[in-house]
């Protein structure tokens, strides 16, 4: 039995920078056999960064230099081989390059693609340069994103990983739709329209009422106490939330502040909310006495929901990922070693994946071309020397 | 025709708040006929609102409507051993069962995976919560401020700031953090879907979100497992990667980013050349960064005049990227999204004719998000617990009506 969810499936990878490779790794690690297609004449950019490690492991690399007729028949090949095609070329790209989903389905009907693209692929502006984080900017997203009278912020880059994961849905989605009916599918993704859907809110009280939603910084519509306050040492914050009566109590005497409960100013939810800013302020006064990790783990096993806002250190040596043995290890093809994180998912426990460094440019262009393609080594020489396979 | 990828999937959705429900609702709009299930007092989405003039109520909540369109609803007290066993012959029939409560609860009343298993082996029960089925913080809650807090996004995402001891880490807004691990939940459950074709039977999916936000920490883990420094919130020193920006404009802000020597020059071109632009200082994309205190104004004086759409059309037509800083009004007149029909009108009693957020794709098959109005509480028992599932006829619908099993 193939190993893996998608033991049986090809992708061939046409995708590179973030969100595209971010979808396949995930597709990767779920067992599909994903041909990841590079090139030296224009290569990725993302594959010299350190996240490289990360959103191209689980995958083959063969490079083809696309300005070349062969390497795009090639390519075309690949494709076809393949039950699924990947790509976030500019819109348009893919067309010009005669790989577009009219060309491949001819010789393979019935199958999936998936292009993405900041805008979409269609409509007035599909054609505009469009960076993830920039995009943030079109899609509703950075408006809501700030301290409460700050102004707003483009915010770091979550267009673009979240775009990946859509992807693995989408194509999941299709992969099913085809095993139980037969059929191929195109799909022309816009990353803006992927952002703006998760944000049901803003959209519907603008047509309810009228009302541009500002940021909210750490506070909740309507309960308090809500946010993050300081602790021991440097830069230390604990996040805690009451939403209820029960927790609130829990709250006051956990802290040993049952004077609290019977202060007339935060008898109700309500009353807490009204005055959040005074509470936020004896509350920050006694949580700075405590670490808060240890603070967090005592309010939620006394009923209040409470957490220690983790720095990237903190978060990969956390104790409860790594009882759930999110991290895996690696050794690379320089004998470095290292661990990266695997999926947010376990099947009856199990992650299911075989999580593998990220390959060299090119390291399975033997396979791809050979095997898989029939060609034999010396015309694959020739290939290499006439910078076809580059 | 509406979008099919999941025509003939049911989907039984216990998920409360945002994160289960959203994962229902991806299978919901891809054509799976998705039964929500809900408690009589009623989802706690159904109290987050916006409400229409700012007036609670459980039919009206626009994150509600928004998330469980397309949904059928019913009530069962699980409570009662009469809803568990009617919850467990709808589960009879379904392909995928999701469910948000907290790790004990489901196990506490006798509704373990197994259990269900035993009366459908092919259902794939997908359960997505703040922290995961196992580990020493399993039965953790967590909202969207604390799974912003423990996947380290209060701090990564917002960047550095000038005051860390007056500016906290700062939650994901609008509940972004719930909607990703109802996401991911929704990708875990369509891979076990199909490993489901594997195997000959289904699973239970752990889906963390806090693993899920953890990932879309991608970079900042894979640097520090490789032994990079890690980035200090505090904005002075932190030093800038590329110039990216968000400047103000006379209605609103726009987001620029002339980051190569073409686009700046083009730029410069663009403000028409002004005599500050020849500076030293601001020569090389390197000096642009090392002096941005000094350069932000200097842009900023130029956009201060202009409209946000004006700013971002006349960048995009000499290929420098840019995007106006658009809010919910801005969307609803972008040409952009309405040439897509992106928006989705519905039409609900409570609410009359509003537009929702559409599906982000566009299929060659020319299929499109169709919208039903989300489910009253309740609305649908007597079809569900009729014709679909259990086949109760309407008095046995009314009787439990009126024992208040449903």
């Amino acid at each position: 039995m193939p190993s893996g969810p998608l033991g049986n499936v090809r992708v061939a990878d046409f995708t590179w920078q973030i969100a595209g490779p971010t979808c396949t790794r995930y597709l990767g690690l779920m067992g599909a056999e994903v041909l990841r297609v590079e090139s030296n004449r224009r290569p990725d950019p993302y594959r010299q960064r350190t996240i490289s490690h990360l959103i191209n492991q689980n995958k083959k690399s063969i490079t083809l230099n696309l300005s070349h007729p062969t390497a795009i028949e090639l390519a075309r090949q690949v494709a076809c081989l393949s039950d699924v095609v990947i790509e976030n070329f500019a819109p348009g790209v893919i067309e010009r390059l005669g790989l577009g989903y009219d060309e491949l389905r001819r010789e393979n009907p019935d199958i999936i693609m998936v292009s993405s693209a900041g805008l979409g692929h269609t409509g007035p502006d599909f054609n505009q340069v469009a960076y993830g984080t920039l995009v943030q900017c079109f899609t509703g997203w950075s408006a809501l994103q700030g301290y409460p009278d700050g102004g707003p912020e483009i915010g770091g880059i979550w267009t673009d990983p979240m775009v990946g994961m859509l992807e693995v849905f989408l194509v999941n989605a299709a992969l099913n739709r085809r095993w139980e009916h037969g059929d191929g599918q195109y799909i022309d993704l816009s990353m803006a329209e992927a952002t703006t859907m998760l944000l049901p809110e803003a959209v519907l009280e603008y047509g309810m009422n009228g009302r541009v939603q500002e940021p909210l910084g750490n506070q909740h519509e309507s309960a308090a106490p809500h946010g993050n306050y300081p602790c021991l040492g440097e830069d230390q914050w604990v996040g805690i939330v009451v939403e209820t009566d029960e927790q609130w109590r829990a709250l006051c005497k956990t802290l040993g502040h049952s004077e609290w409960l019977t202060d007339p100013r935060f008898d109700t939810g309500l009353l807490r909310w009204r005055n959040r800013e005074a509470l936020d302020k004896l509350l920050a006064e006694v949580t700075a006495g405590y670490d808060a990790a240890g603070l967090a783990e005592t309010l939620q096993r006394a009923g209040t929901p409470a957490a220690p806002s983790l720095s990237v250190g903190q978060l990969w040596n956390n104790p409860h990922l790594r009882e759930r043995g999110f991290f895996h290890s690696f050794r690379d093809h320089d004998g470095t070693g290292y661990e990266l994180p695997g999926a947010p998912w376990r099947f009856d426990g199990e992650l299911e994946g075989e999580m593998a460094t990220q390959p060299l440019r090119g390291e399975h262009n033997g396979y791809v071309f050979g095997e898989l393609l029939g060609l034999s080594d010396a015309e694959i020489e020739r290939l290499v020397e006439e910078q076809v396979v580059y | 025709m509406a979008l099919d990828l999941y025509q003939g999937t049911n989907v039984l959705d216990l998920g409360q708040g945002i994160s289960g429900p959203f994962c229902g609702k991806m299978f919901a709009d891809l054509g799976a006929r998705v039964v929500k299930v809900e408690p009589h007092s009623g989802d706690p989405a159904r109290r987050i609102g916006p409400f229409p003039g700012g007036e609670p109520d459980p039919e009206a909540s626009g994150i509600y409507l928004a998330l469980n369109a397309n949904k059928l609803g019913v009530t069962l007290d699980l409570e009662s051993a009469t809803g568990r066993e009617l919850l467990l012959e709808l589960a009879q029939g379904a392909d995928l069962l999701i469910e948000s409560f907290p790790p004990s609860y489901l196990p506490g009343i006798g509704l373990d995976f197994p259990a269900f298993q035993a009366r459908n082996p092919r259902l794939v029960m997908t359960s997505v919560t703040p922290l995961g089925q196992t580990g020493a913080w399993s039965g953790f809650q967590a909202n969207n401020l604390l799974l912003s807090d423990l996947s380290g996004h209060s701090r990564e995402h917002p960047g550095p700031v000038d005051e860390p001891a007056n500016q906290p880490p700062l939650q994901l807004a609008a509940h972004q953090g719930e909607f990703l691990a109802g996401l991911a939940a929704a990708s875990a459950s369509a891979l076990a879907l199909n490993r489901r074709r594997l195997h000959g039977k289904g699973c239970h999916v752990d889906v963390s979100g806090m693993e899920a936000l953890a990932l879309l920490s991608q970079t900042a883990l894979a640097e520090f497992s490789l032994g990079m420094p890690p980035r200090t919130r505090q904005r002075e020193g932190a030093g800038r990667q590329a110039l990216l920006v968000l400047l103000p404009c006379r209605d609103g802000y726009v987001g620029i980013s002339p980051r190569q020597q073409d686009q700046w020059e083009r730029f410069v071109e663009l403000m028409g050349s002004p005599a500050w632009a020849e500076d030293a200082k601001f020569a090389t994309t390197d000096s642009r960064l090392a002096n941005w205190g000094e350069l932000e104004p200097l842009l900023a004086e130029w956009t201060r005049e202009r409209d946000k759409e004006d700013v971002y059309r006349q960048a995009q037509s000499v290929r420098i990227p840019s995007f106006p800083l658009n809010t919910a009004a801005d969307l609803f007149t972008s040409a952009q999204l309405a040439a897509r029909e992106f928006f989705v009108e519905v039409d609900h009693p409570k609410t009359g004719r509003l537009r929702y957020p559409g599906f982000p794709a566009r299929f060659a098959s020319g299929k499109e998000l169709e919208l039903a109005p989300a489910p009253s509480l309740g609305g649908d028992n007597a079809t569900v617990l009729g014709a679909y599932g259990p086949g109760l006829s309407n008095d046995e619908v009314a009787a439990l009506r009126s024992q208040g099993v449903i």
